[in-house]
């Protein structure tokens, strides 16, 4: 019996993710972001969990994705990242999955053009699509986690 | 004398007058100036020398005043001798109170009387004046002798106290003091000056004269004088005169109206002359001896002499031979009188000896002043209205003949007038054979009386057929009447049918008013209908929006669905954490999730499923809709038809309304056909009357008394003839005159039957048609 790790798993843009479940502190619902002045880029504002002020993000931005406006059905994932507690915009949460060490392959037999330091891995179900597993501690950059200290 | 100069003046010329008088003025003028400036020339050459001989005096007089208050008479000698040597010319004397020389600057004279040198008395009594008073005389003095001229001034010397030591102070004036100055040069010269002055004002007096006389002479004496001479031509009588003078002066301007004067005078002359070209009738002029001075050409043509040989040559009583020349010549009265005389009468003889009858007026020529200067007669000829008025006086009598002629042929008509007014048209007038008017009136009488009596004629002939006529009137009344009856049966028929057709038309009324209730039932149950598919449209609109509550339902749900989900990750989340203590709890969020998911894909379904069946029910709504309209329609033309039928209904009530009325006009008709009856046997009564009424115009036509021309014919009555009857013998056979009304009325009889025929005929066609 091989090691398994939970994956939350969620799309954006019709495409499937997944962060580890311990990464993961909390799940909640849309709610109105309070913008920030002078913010841009991938930074969307804060909001009030239960007395915490958390920046939020949006993936979309960092993937070089189309912008969508927001309903009451997007989903914010609370992460910690590097110590640091935010939030991030998906379009769904779809499922909690149990990934075994073979079925997530590494990123080292990618082209090399392609930018993948965030990616962890890809993992693979039989008959079910392909997840893209995102590494979370190195899904933002020095600078853009010296914007969000700065916040 | 003042009567001499007058004289003396009216007799020279103008040019004389001026000269003197130039002379005087300017003589006058030019010697008051000349010694005006002579004598204060004279004035002030004296008075400079006069000051010379003061200002001499006072110097010497100075020079010896105080050698004389210190007694030095040597050098007083001396200073004198001074003078002496000096000016030559000049004597200076100084003598005592006594008038004895003390000094002089002639030493010889020393001592001798001063008087001696004085030659004028009043000089001398000047000086004793002022040896006397002390005081100088105002002026110096003029000395002449011979040729010598001097002027001798005086100083008396008086005694001050500087003299005291010599002479005491008993004394005022102690002596004088002269200096005589010779002038003889200043007066040559003065007389020189006055000479010359003298001979240039003479030159200039002389130029002057010259000039104005030259210059008055050139712009005023010529002019007038030539003016004078102009004028004196136009008093002469030429006033073809005329003057240029075109200058902006009084003589300018005297000629200006000069001209004009001449011209009035021409224009009044032309005037004149005008006047007498202008009259026509014969004109002659004579002067005061009866001599012609003018004639024109009629006048001369009156008395057969040219105008050259009469005028200024004979009298006027050589060219007219008339017989008032000793008596009462008209133009001789005219001037003894002074008075014009207008429209005597006078005969006179032309140049073949012929006498004219003339009405002749004549007047006076006088002057300004009244002098007769001469006299005009004007001649008219009156030969033409002499003769005029006898023609006047031939018409008139020949008119008074032709009257009484006109009278007698009047009277002649009148009588033939009252004949044919007698009723006898067969007599005529006569004509004269003049043609005259008075002949074509009695041609038209007897136009008119022919054309009358053919008309009596014509209206006895008229009589006769009318009479004829009343007959056969008078018969066709009586197949009238037998027509009338049978018309009333018919009528009677028609009138049952009528009825008949009547009671089926309300038979029909009734049918239609049935199928309008029957149409109107159908139109409530087509209503009814409507309402109950109304009442399904809205029930399927109920249907659709409790399927909308649904699908807002299934919203709530999948919210629902959604935080379960949410919840059940959490949850996961939390398992994960709590690690190997978690895995129970891992597995109930693993469960709760598959629930989310589940409820999820469930409420999809429904939502689905909602949206066909809303869908459906919208499908239906339409459907409905359509059959809501479709009813509509069929309430619509069943009330159209309902409507129809009512419209039918209506026409049928009216329609029956119209036969009963036609019943009514039958059974009038009936009535008239009656009345007709009643009024065919009146007028049987009215034609019997008319009858009689012809045969008394009959025996009125035959008392006119006509030409004899044969038989009247009496005109055949046509009006058979219009009738399309089968008895031909009747037509173009012509009654005869003598034939008695009463057969002829028999034989008429047959021909009647025919248009009762036709007129029942026609009857039925047109009942058919109805």
């Amino acid at each position: 019996m091989s090691e398994t790790q939970e994956y939350v798993i969620f799309l954006i843009s019709e495409q499937i993710y997944g962060i580890e479940i311990l990464k993961i502190k909390e799940v909640v619902s849309y709610r109105k972001i309070t913008p920030l002045p002078n913010m841009k880029g991938l930074i969307k504002g804060i909001i009030n969990l239960r007395g915490i002020i958390l920046p939020i993000f949006d993936l979309r931005e960092k993937f070089h994705l189309q912008e969508t406006s927001y309903t009451p059905f997007h989903i914010i994932i609370v992460l910690e990242i590097l110590g640091r507690v935010m939030g991030v915009i998906v379009d769904e949460i779809s499922d909690v999955v149990e990934l075994f060490s073979e079925e997530v392959q590494d990123t080292s037999n990618l082209p090399p053009g392609i930018k993948a330091e965030y990616i962890q891995g890809i993992g693979k179900k039989e008959h079910e699509e392909l997840i893209i597993l995102l590494n979370v501690d190195r899904l933002l950059s020095t600078e853009e986690l010296e914007i969000i200290d700065a916040t | 004398m003042t009567k001499w100069i007058d004289k003396l003046l009216k007799r020279t010329g103008l040019r004389a007058k001026i000269l003197v008088a130039t002379i005087m003025v300017v003589g006058v003028f030019t010697g008051v100036s000349l010694y005006q400036s002579l004598s204060s020339y004279t004035r002030s050459v004296l008075s400079l020398v006069a000051e010379s001989s003061q200002s001499l005096l006072e110097n010497t007089y100075s020079a010896i005043k105080y050698p004389m208050s210190v007694g030095d008479s040597k050098t007083v000698e001396k200073q004198l001798i001074h003078v002496k040597d000096h000016m030559e010319v000049v004597e200076v004397y100084i003598s005592d109170f006594r008038q004895i020389l003390q000094y002089a600057s002639e030493e010889s004279r020393i001592h001798t009387n001063i008087a001696h040198y004085l030659w004028e008395k009043e000089t001398q009594e000047a000086l004793a004046d002022a040896l006397k008073t002390g005081q100088p005389p105002e002026k110096s003095f003029a000395e002449i002798k011979d040729s010598d001229a001097f002027l001798v001034t005086i100083k008396p010397l008086l005694n001050e106290n500087s003299c005291h030591h010599c002479h005491g102070a008993s004394r005022k004036v102690l002596g004088a003091m002269v200096v005589k100055h010779p002038v003889k040069d200043v007066y040559a010269a003065i007389t020189s000056t006055r000479n010359r002055l003298i001979m240039i004002s003479v030159v200039g007096i002389i130029g002057m004269v010259l000039v104005i006389y030259f210059l008055f002479n050139r712009l005023v004496t010529k002019r007038i004088h030539w003016l004078a001479e102009k004028t004196g031509r136009v008093s002469a009588g030429d006033i073809t005169v005329e003057v240029h003078d075109d200058s902006q002066d009084s003589i300018g301007w005297l000629t200006g109206n000069f001209n004009q004067m001449i011209k009035n005078i021409r224009d009044r002359m032309e005037y004149a002359n005008s006047l007498k070209l202008g009259i026509s009738d014969p004109f002659f002029m004579v002067d005061p001896d009866m001599r012609v001075t003018y004639i024109n050409e009629v006048a001369a043509k009156f008395t057969g002499f040219r105008v050259e040989e009469i005028v200024g040559k004979k009298t006027c009583r050589e060219i007219f031979k008339s017989d008032v020349c000793d008596t009462g010549c008209p133009v001789k009265k005219a001037m003894e009188t002074g008075e014009a005389t207008i429209g005597s009468k006078v005969t006179i003889k032309d140049v073949t000896g012929r006498e004219i009858p003339i009405v002749t007026s004549a007047a006076a020529l006088k002057d300004s002043t009244g002098r007769v200067l001469g006299g005009f007669e004007i001649i008219r000829d009156v030969t033409k209205e002499v003769e005029a008025e006898s023609v006047l006086r031939d018409s008139y009598l020949k008119e008074e003949e032709a009257k009484k002629k006109l009278q007698g042929r009047v009277e002649g008509l009148s009588d033939i007038l009252a004949r044919v007014a007698d009723g006898d048209f067969t007599v005529k007038a006569e004509t004269s054979g003049e043609n005259d008017a008075m002949d074509q009136l009695v041609q038209k009488t007897n136009e008119t009386v022919e054309h009358m009596e053919e008309l009596v004629g014509q209206t006895k002939r008229a009589a006769l057929t009318v009479v004829n006529g009343v007959q056969h009137i008078s018969e066709g009344n009586q197949e009238l009447s037998q027509r009338t009856q049978q018309q009333a049966a018919t009528v009677e028929e028609t009138s049952a049918t009528v009825e008949q057709l009547v009671s089926n038309i309300s038979q029909n009324t009734a049918n239609t008013q049935r199928a309008d209730s029957l149409s109107k039932e159908a139109v409530a149950v087509a209503m009814e209908g409507g309402e109950t598919v109304e009442k399904t449209a809205q029930a399927m609109t109920g249907m659709a929006e409790g399927s909308q509550k649904i699908v807002e339902m299934m919203d709530l749900i999948n919210e629902i669905t959604f935080q379960t989900n949410l919840l059940s990750i959490n949850a996961a989340v939390e398992a994960a954490r709590a690690g190997e203590q978690g895995r129970g709890f891992a597995v109930v969020a693993n469960e709760v999730r598959n629930l989310a998911k589940r409820s999820s894909a469930a409420s999809k379904d429904i939502q689905n499923l909602v949206r066909d069946i809303m869908g459906q029910v919208n499908t239906g709504k339409e459907w409905v809709g359509q059959l809501e309209n479709g009813f509509k329609k069929i309430v619509q033309t069943i009330k159209q038809v309902s409507d129809a039928l009512s419209e039918v209904s209506l026409a049928t009530q009216e329609s029956s309304r119209g036969v009963e009325q036609i019943g009514q006009a039958v059974d009038e008709m009936g009535d008239v056909i009656e009345h007709n009856s009643s009024l065919v046997d009146d007028l049987a009564g009215a034609t019997e009357l008319l009858n009689e009424k012809a045969g008394l115009l009959q025996v009125m036509t035959d008392k006119f008394t006509l030409h004899d021309h044969g038989e009247i014919e009496v005109e055949d009555l046509d009006f058979k003839k219009r009738i399309p009857a089968p008895k031909k013998e009747r037509r173009g056979t012509k009654p005869p005159t003598t034939k008695s009304l009463r057969e002829e009325l028999v034989a008429q009889h047959p021909a009647e039957e025919k248009p009762e025929d036709l007129t029942e005929e026609e009857l039925d066609e047109e009942f058919e048609e109805f």
